[in-house]
Formats: C-alpha cells, structure tokens, sequence
C-alpha cells in the first residue's frame, strides 16, 4: 500500500507541527501512566515508608526479605496463591473447551443460533456489578436456585464458607465468561473454507470426527489465545470474587490481595513487592505455556 | 457373492441412518443445554425486573412470584431519597456522573486514539515504529502491581478524586483502539489526501474532513465499545473518585445497604437504571459490537 506520499518527499514545517499536536497528549499520557507509573513501581520495591515522617526511604531489598517472611508465614497467603493458580485450569480445561463446543454447535447451523450468540454476549455489555449480584441472590434464602438446589437434596452453603464459595467464584466465572469466548470461536470458526469441511462431510466424517480433527486445529490460535489470556488471569482476576463474597469464604486472590492494599493507602510497598514477583514468576510460565500450545498444530492459512 | 455385497450395503445403510439419528439426538441434547443456558443469563434479569415493582412488604413474601400489587414508587420515589454514605449522591446523580464521564471519557479516549492511530498509519517520521509497538506492547503485556504507584503519581499530580483526573485515567491513545483504528486508517487509500493536499488543503483538514469522516465507520465502534467499558467500569471510580459515587460503584453501596433494610426492590429499581442504557445500546449496535470484539479479540 502506498499510502506515505507525504514521507517520500521532505516534511514541510506544517506536517512537523501537525503530527507533534496529533502525537503530544497521547505521547504526555503514556509516559504519566505507564512509563512514570512503572518507574515508581520500582522505586516502591526498594523503599518503606517511614510512618513517622511519611516519606519513602531507600531500604535495598529489605522488601522482598519480607515479602517471603510473610510467604511462609501467612496463613491466608498460602490459600490466595492456590486460588490464583486454580484459575488457569478453570478457564484452561473447563470454560475454553465448553466455549469451544457451544462455539461449534452454534456453528454448525443449530436452531436459533444466532439469537443464542447475541444472548451469550450479555454479560459482556452488563456491569459487572448488576451482573454478580443478579448471579448471587437467586442463592440467597428463598431465591429461585437456593429453591432448585434444595430440591435436588443440596443441602450446603453457596456463599461466605470456603470452599464453597471459591466453587461459586469458579462457576460465576464459566456462567459469565463462556458469551465472549464463544463469540471470538465463532468469528473463528466462521473463516474455516466451507469446501474444508463439505470434502471432509463427503468422505462420511461425522458430527464428533469434524469437530476434533478439522475445526479445532483450524482454530488453534484463537484457542492459544484464549489459553494465554485465561493463564494471565492468574494475576489479573480479583473484581468477580470481591464484589461476589466481599473476599470473604476463602476467596482471596493475588490481584484483590494488592487493589485491598491500594484501596487502604497502607504497605503500597508490600503490593508493588508482590506484584513485581509473581509477575516475575508467571510471566514466563505463560510464555513457555504459548511455545508449548503452539507444537500442537501448526497454523494454517486460509 | 451378490448378496454379500447387498448386505453390506445394507448395514452401511443402516449404520449411517444410526449415524444420523445419533447426531440428531446429540444435537437436541445440545440445543437444550444452549437454552438453558440463554435462559439462566436472561432469567435473573427479569426476575430482578419485576421484582423492582413490588414494595418491601410484598417481597418478604413472595420472592419468586409476580407483583401482587405493581407499584412504580421504586422508581419515582426511593431511588432519590437513598444517598451514597459516602458522597451523599441519590441514584439519579450517581446517573448523571456516570452519563458525564461517559461521554466525555469516551469523546476524549476516541478522539486521542483516531488522532494517534491516523498520524502512526499515514506518515512516516522518527519513532513511528516505536509508538506502534507501545501499542501492542500495553495489550500483550500485563503489569500486575502498578495500582500502589499510579495512586501515588495520581496524587502528586493533584489528579487524584477529581473529574480532571478521571478523564486522565481514561484518556488513554495507546492499547486496543489504537490498533483497530490504525488497521482501519492503514487501508484507506492516501490519494484522497493527495488529491486534497493539490487543492491546497492542510494536513488537519484532511484529517478532519476527508480521513476522518471515511473511517467514521470504526471510529463510531470503537466509540460504542468505550462507552460501555466506561459506563460499567467499578475499579477506577471506587480507587480514583472516593468523593463521588458512578452508578457501578453506587449500586454495590446499595447493595450492601439492601442486605440490612431488605430493600431489594429499589436495589432491582437501580440495576434496572443501570443496565437499561448499555442493553438499548447493544440492541441497537449488536453486529457492530460483536464484530469488533472478534476483530479486537483476535490479538494472540
């Protein structure tokens, strides 16, 4: 595409100014929030606040010494760190493979489909807030699935007693999540060649055969992608479990764990600490888990 | 021999009629499973929906079933008469702080991000290549414990608990739309301008009369998709404007407050408000939005 006439030739004084305007705030902005942001993060990691004078003092690496003095000792941190972990296998080996299916199932010109693809994406569009409590107090006394699940000889709490609550966390999260998974499959699934699939439907590969050998390899990336973005969720998740059970029930994650700190204004050291570390851990574990996803199959272009 | 061969036919026959009706039977299986499950995301709305009719007395008794009696005052009453504990805002200011900042955080994230994405796609100058790969950079990479320090710099640059620095916060050029608008800008073809440039038109009038109206197209959904994020975010608000209260935060306040008055049908009332605008705007712009959060979606 030639579409840079105007570098071809020098750039008049005009175009400069131009492109520095068009160019500034965005620019300012960035170097604020995230440049700015993540240089005080660093310095955070090697500073204490001195509560008597309420200034930051360089105190070397005294934070991370803490960090695993708290590790070992904490007796809610061991349970933050195995809550954070279980998301990857939740989303990994439950929501991206159901997603997969409703995805092909829809796909595969199901009645109502795409009455049922637009209702998936609700939860997207809801705040999340509305979408937790509509979630929540249909378990609470008398709610319809408080009703449901008695009948059907349940008998436990759903709510506020670990782990149940975590179980609820993880469910939520299936319930409210499988719309926007489902609808990136479909675009997916929606760009395999249709003569792909009519030659396998003629050479008698059936409902189940397709759906294994033909579509999911074809939609590999956008399932690495799906995988990656469910391995981050490891650090990021904390807004679903805090509105959902107020972090009550055992529900405590990393992530809650450092928006808590930040929302208090006290220790911000300790969540700079920590979240630098695991990001220090995780990040290469969803870097070899994308290398290690990507040998499955190669990617086809079509 | 022949009868051999007829056989077979036969029973080939007969196994792919077991196929068919097999996958006929899976598919009804799997059609159920979808409706239930298109039935558990709608229900709870609607039974929010009617419950915000019922006065106090009337829910206590009858949680599940209809109104007995409808009543409106929900709507017309308690939702100005509850105030946020915190910044003393009733249901219809937290509405109109969020319909502000959602216009105007949307105006200003869409217009710095066309801006950005236009100059990085159609002109070649130093760090040009740079800035694109910030973009990319910001959505790929998530940097988990930030939040302690942003605070920080928010309150020294004295934007922290103002509508100045809420609109800083959202802002932002670079991350998904930056992408979506420089894929939409890089396929517009240059020679508009260059005929444009002839007549003796500026750089900012082909930006603004030429370019941008041409990509209105994905300026107008990347406007949508903003506007929703903004109109149901929680986190920012809550940690960056404590003095004021958006509808999101306002309605886990009321919530809570719910929980000891029993007042869940002014709660419903609230939801309801809350979620009204985002569902008419997804009703109106349903294609335009799935089609970009799979276009937005697909980064990996």
């Amino acid at each position: 595409m030639t579409n840079f006439t105007k570098t071809k030739k020098k750039m008049s004084r005009g175009t400069k100014i131009f492109i520095i305007l068009m160019l500034a705030y965005p620019v300012l902005h960035f170097l604020i929030s995230w440049v700015a942001v993540n240089f005080r993060s660093i310095m955070l990691l090697f500073q204490r606040m001195d509560y008597f004078t309420g200034e930051y003092k360089w105190v070397g690496f005294q934070n991370f010494r803490l960090f695993f003095r708290d590790l070992a000792s904490d007796p809610d941190g061991a349970r933050r760190y195995i809550n954070s972990l279980l998301y990857m296998p939740v989303t990994c080996f439950i929501s991206v493979p159901l997603a997969t299916f409703c995805s092909y199932c829809l796909f595969k010109k199901m009645p109502c489909a795409s009455v049922f693809r637009v209702i998936f994406f609700l939860p997207n569009v809801i705040p999340v807030i509305a979408l937790t409590i509509a979630f929540r107090l249909p378990f609470d006394p008398d709610g319809f699935m408080y009703n449901i699940m008695r009948s059907l000889g349940y008998k436990g709490a759903f709510f506020g007693v670990a782990p149940n609550a975590q179980v609820m966390v993880f469910i939520y999260l299936i319930w409210a999540g499988l719309g926007y998974d489902v609808i990136l499959l479909s675009g997916a699934m929606g760009r395999i060649p249709e003569s792909v699939l009519e030659s396998a439907r003629l050479d008698g590969v059936g409902f189940f055969r397709e759906f294994f050998s033909f579509t999911i390899p074809l939609v590999w990336p956008t399932l690495i992608t799906l995988n990656l973005v469910g391995m981050t969720t490891v650090l990021t998740v904390y807004l679903q479990p805090l509105l959902l059970t107020s972090g009550k029930g055992g529900t405590g994650t990393i992530s809650m764990y450092i928006f808590q700190i930040a929302q208090s204004g006290n220790n911000l050291e300790k969540a700079a600490t920590m979240g630098f570390l695991c990001s220090f851990v995780w990040m290469p574990v969803v870097l070899g888990g994308r290398k290690f996803l990507s040998r499955f199959f190669r990617e086809v272009e079509y | 021999m022949f009868a051999n061969i007829k056989k077979k036919k036969q029973l080939k026959l007969a196994s792919r009629k077991f196929n068919v009706t097999g996958e006929k039977i899976t598919k009804a299986v799997i059609f159920t499973v979808l409706a239930v499950y298109a039935v558990s995301l709608l229900y709870p709305f609607l039974w929010m929906f009617y419950n915000s009719f019922k006065d106090i007395g009337d829910w206590r008794v009858n949680v599940n079933g209809l109104p007995t009696k409808w009543i409106f005052a929900n709507y017309s009453q308690n939702l100005f008469t509850y105030k946020s504990a915190i910044s003393g805002f009733n249901i219809p200011q937290m509405f109109l702080l969020s319909i502000g900042l959602t216009l105007a955080g949307t105006f200003l994230t869409v217009f710095f991000s066309t801006s950005a994405a236009y100059v990085v796609s159609k002109y070649d100058f130093w760090g040009k290549k740079l800035l694109y790969s910030i973009a990319v950079f910001v959505i790929v990479v998530p940097i988990v414990g930030t939040l302690p320090a942003k605070l920080q710099i928010m309150q020294s640059l004295g934007l922290y608990d103002n509508l100045v620095g809420m609109l800083f916060l959202y802002s932002s050029a670079f991350g998904m739309n930056f992408i979506l608008l420089h894929g939409y800008f890089a396929n517009i073809s240059w020679s508009y301008a260059e005929a444009a440039f002839i007549d003796g038109a500026s750089d900012a009038d082909v930006f603004f009369r030429i370019m941008l109206p041409m990509g209105k197209g994905a300026v107008i959904a990347v406007a949508i998709l903003q506007s929703i994020g903004i109109w149901n975010d929680y986190s920012t608000p809550l940690l960056f404007l404590p003095s004021m209260t958006t509808l999101a935060v306002g309605l886990d306040e009321l919530q809570k407050s719910a929980i000891g008055t029993a007042d869940y049908p002014t709660l419903f009332a609230a939801i309801t408000v809350a979620v009204l605008p985002v569902i008419t705007l997804f009703i109106a712009f349903q294609k335009t939005i799935i089609a970009n959060t799979v276009a937005g979606g697909l980064k990996g």
